[in-house]
C-alpha cells in the first residue's frame, strides 16, 4: 500500500526523486532550505522513516540538495516475535516505530545522522536488544543496542572493497579453477523450487468413481515442466504437461535406467 | 510414490540425475514442449439440418463426420507411454498403478511409437508361457517389450494410429476395420500421442449429443429385427472353468469377454479380459489353475459392481444403446426371458450398424463399396493422403453427399 501510493504520486508529480528525501521534504514546504532548517531538523524529530515514503503529498516540492548528512540505516530483528518496533535516542526514545515483517524477519530502514546512536527493541511488549549487535549499559540497570553511522560505509566502492576483504573469497586473478562451493549461507545453492511447482496434478486425489485417466485441470504455471518419480526398481518414470489448442495431456514416460 | 518436480537449476526434493547418453525420454517431452496454436472451429455448426433431412438413416453418420477426435480428448487427462526397453511385467504393473488398460509404445532407438501395449498382451503371455501352477514365468518377469514384441512379431500389425483432425466417423472405422479397441490420437506436426479414443467414450459422445439430433427409424427397431450382435456360437465360460481355458478361449475366438453360466445355464457373471489385469493388480498370475469363480472374487469388494449387464433381443436399439452407456460396459448379454444366454451385443455391433453401415449401404450399387479389407484400410488411416483429406475437412463443408463416401472407400 505504501509503494503503490509513493509511486502513484511520483507519477503524479512528474519526478523520479529518491523517497529518501521525501519525509523530510514534507517539513520544508517551501523549497527555501537554509542552514538552521537544517540544524532545526536535528532537534526536533530528529529520525525519518524511509520505508513510509508515501506520506508524500502530490505536488509537494522536493528538493535534492537537502539534508546531506542523513543516511539510510537498516535496523533488522531476527529474534521472531508478531509485533515488532523499535525506539532510540535518534527520537528521544518517545514513539516506537514498527518494524515490517519479510521473510520471518522484521526491518526497517531509517534516516540517521552521522555518529553513534542507541536503540532497543520492543518485541510482543518486552524491551529487547539484539545480542548480535554491539550494546551500551544504558544507565537504568539494563543494555541498549548501539549503531555507529558513519558517511564512509556509504561510499559504494569503499563498501564493495570492504566486503570483498571480509568474505576471504576471490584475490585479484582471474583464472580456470572453479572456486569451492560454498555449503553454507544463503547465497550457496540454487534458488528454493516455486511454491506453483510444487502442485502436482498427478499427486491430486481423483474421485474413484472417475475414470482414472482423468486428472484435474492444471495451472498454467505447471505446464512445460519436468516432474519425475522416484527412480524405483530401475525404472525412470518422468511427466509432463502440455498443453494441445484446449485440451492438457499429461504424459508419463516410463523408461528403463 | 509421489511426483516431485525436476528442478534443473532449482533447490529441489527429488534429486535426479540425466545420463546425457540416455536422454530420449527427455528428448521425447522436450519434442512436445512445440505446441501449435490452431484456430478452433466449432465442429458442430458443420451440420446443416437440410443435410440431416435428406436420409435419416445416415444422421449418426453424419455426426460422427462433423465432429473430430479432437472433440472427444478430455480437458484433462494422462497419457502413459512405455519405452520398448521397459520390462514387460513391470509395464503391466503400471498399467494397473494408473488405472489404464493401454499404453502406446515409444521405441528410443526409432524416436517413434511402434505400437500399444493392452490387455491382451498381458493374456498372450500368459496363455504362451504358463506351464504349471506357481512355477515361474520367466519369460514373463524378464523380457523387455521389445523382446516380447519380436515374439509376437508374425501376428503383429502396424502401429494403428488417428489425426485429432479426423473426424470420429474414420475413428469408428478404423476401431472396427481393424479389429482394436484403442485407437491412439497422435498430432501429426509433433509427433505426439494425445489420448486413446475406444469405442466406449466414441458412443457416449454420441449419446450425449442425441437428443439433438433427429431420431432415425432404426433406433425404434429391435436388435432381432436388425441382426444387431452376435448369436450364433455364443462362447461361455463356466464356474468351475480353469482360468487358463478362459484365457485360451479369449485368445482363440478373439473376444474380449466370456459369460459365466451356472449349472443350469443362466448367466450369473462374466469375465471378460479386463479382468485379467486384476491377475497383476493382486500378483496371483502364477497359479491359472484356479476356476473363474475364484477369479472374479475380487469383484464382491467392488460396490460399485452391479451384476452382469444384459438385455432382450427384443429390445429397441435406443434402449439398448441408453442400457450400455449407462452401465459403462462394452457388451450386453442378450438372453432370454428365462436368463438363458442367446447372444452377446457389443459397442462394436452397434457403432458398426448405427455409423458405418448406413454410409456403405448408400453405395451399395457401386462393387467398390464393400467393407475394405483390414489392410487396407489401415494404409489409407495412416497414409499421408488420407491425413491431408481430413485436414482439409475442416473447412465448412458443403454437404457429405454419397459420392463423398465414395471417395473414402477407395
Amino acid at each position: 500500500m505504501g509503494n503503490t501510493s509513493a509511486s502513484k504520486n511520483r507519477h503524479a508529480s512528474g519526478d523520479d526523486t529518491a523517497p529518501t528525501l521525501t519525509a523530510t521534504g514534507r517539513y520544508h514546504q517551501d523549497s527555501d532550505i537554509n542552514f538552521s532548517a537544517e540544524q532545526e531538523l536535528y532537534n526536533e524529530p530528529a529520525y525519518y522513516r524511509r520505508s513510509r515514503a508515501s506520506t508524500l503529498t502530490p505536488g509537494t516540492p522536493v528538493s535534492q540538495q537537502m539534508t546531506p548528512r542523513l543516511l539510510p540505516t537498516v535496523f533488522k530483528w531476527e529474534g521472531g516475535g508478531k509485533d515488532v518496533a523499535l525506539a532510540g535516542s535518534f527520537n528521544g526514545w518517545k514513539t516506537k516505530i514498527p518494524l515490517v515483517k519479510s521473510h520471518g524477519d522484521f526491518y526497517t530502514i531509517i534516516d540517521l545522522p552521522e555518529g553513534e546512536h542507541e536503540y532497543k527493541f520492543y518485541v510482543d511488549g518486552q524491551w529487547v536488544t539484539n545480542p548480535q549487535e554491539p550494546t551500551a549499559p544504558n544507565g537504568i540497570g539494563t543494555q541498549n543496542n548501539k549503531v555507529l553511522v558513519k558517511k564512509s560505509d556509504f561510499e559504494v566502492f569503499e563498501a564493495l572493497a570492504l566486503d570483498k576483504e571480509g568474505s576471504g573469497v576471490g584475490g585479484d586473478d582471474y583464472g580456470q579453477e572453479v572456486p569451492p562451493r560454498r555449503t553454507e549461507g544463503k547465497q550457496s545453492g540454487p534458488p528454493f523450487l516455486p511454491p506453483q511447482l510444487l502442485q502436482v496434478i498427478l499427486n491430486k486425489e481423483t474421485s474413484a468413481h472417475c475414470e482414472p485417466s482423468l486428472l484435474p485441470e492444471p495451472n498454467h504455471v505447471m505446464l512445460n515442466h519436468l516432474y519425475a518419480l522416484s527412480i524405483k526398481d530401475g525404472v525412470m518414470v518422468l511427466s509432463a504437461t502440455h498443453r494441445f489448442r484446449k485440451k492438457y495431456v499429461t504424459t508419463l514416460l516410463y523408461k528403463p535406467i | 510414490m509421489r511426483f516431485g518436480h525436476v528442478g534443473f537449476g532449482y533447490r529441489s526434493t527429488t534429486s535426479l540425475q540425466v545420463d546425457s547418453t540416455n536422454n530420449t525420454g527427455i528428448r521425447l517431452i522436450c519434442g512436445l514442449l512445440t505446441l501449435e496454436l490452431s484456430v478452433e472451429s466449432d465442429t458442430a455448426e458443420h451440420m446443416e439440418i437440410e443435410d440431416l433431412d435428406e436420409n435419416e438413416d445416415q444422421v449418426y453418420s453424419k455426426f460422427m463426420r462433423a465432429h473430430k477426435c479432437y472433440d472427444l480428448i478430455p480437458t484433462s487427462a494422462k497419457l502413459v507411454i512405455f519405452d520398448t526397453q521397459l520390462n514387460v511385467k513391470k509395464a503391466f504393473f503400471a498399467l494397473v498403478y494408473n488405472g489404464v488398460r493401454a499404453a502406446p509404445l515409444w521405441d528410443s532407438a526409432k524416436q517413434d511409437y511402434v505400437g500399444m501395449l493392452t490387455i491382451t498382451d498381458f493374456i498372450n503371455i500368459l496363455k504362451k508361457y504358463y506351464r504349471t501352477p506357481n512355477a515361474r514365468m520367466d519369460e514373463l518377469e524378464d523380457h523387455k517389450i521389445a523382446t516380447w514384441r519380436e515374439v509376437l512379431n508374425q501376428q503383429s500389425k502396424s502401429f494403428v494410429y488417428i489425426d485429432p483432425d479426423a473426424s470420429l466417423f474414420d475413428a469408428v472405422r478404423a476401431l472396427i476395420d481393424n479389429h482394436v479397441h484403442r485407437l491412439p490420437v497422435v498430432d501429426r506436426t509433433t509427433g505426439n500421442a494425445i489420448y486413446i479414443l475406444t469405442h466406449k467414450r466414441i458412443l457416449r459422445f454420441l449419446h450425449l449429443y442425441i437428443k439433438d439430433v433427429p431420431r432415425p427409424s432404426f433406433m425404434s427397431k429391435t436388435l432381432k429385427e436388425l441382426k444387431i450382435g452376435t448369436y450364433d456360437n455364443v462362447i461361455t465360460a463356466t464356474k468351475d472353468m480353469p482360468l487358463i481355458t478362459a484365457l485360451n478361449l479369449f485368445v482363440e475366438n478373439r473376444i474380449s469377454a466370456l459369460p459365466v453360466l451356472d449349472e443350469n445355464g443362466h448367466v450369473v457373471d462374466i469375465y471378460a479380459k479386463f479382468d485379467v489385469i486384476n491377475l497383476a493388480a493382486e500378483k496371483t498370475y502364477n497359479n491359472l489353475d484356479i476356476t473363474v469363480n475364484d477369479a472374479l472374487q475380487h469383484r464382491q469388494n467392488d460396490e460399485t459392481y452391479e451384476g452382469v449387464a444384459t438385455c432382450y433381443e427384443e429390445d429397441r436399439v435406443q434402449d439398448v444403446m441408453e442400457k450400455i452407456v449407462r452401465a459403462e460396459v462394452h457388451r450386453l448379454v442378450v438372453t432370454d426371458g428365462d436368463g438363458k444366454v442367446i447372444g452377446i451385443v457389443s459397442l462394436s455391433d452397434l457403432l458398426d450398424y448405427i455409423i458405418l453401415r448406413p454410409m456403405l449401404e448408400c453405395v451399395t450399387p457401386s462393387s467398390t463399396c464393400k467393407r475394405a479389407p483390414s489392410a487396407t484400410s489401415q494404409s489409407s488411416v495412416c497414409s499421408s493422403d488420407r491425413m491431408d483429406f481430413a485436414c482439409q475437412s475442416t473447412a465448412p463443408e458443403k454437404s457429405v453427399d454419397c459420392d463423398d463416401a465414395g471417395h473414402l472407400w477407395l
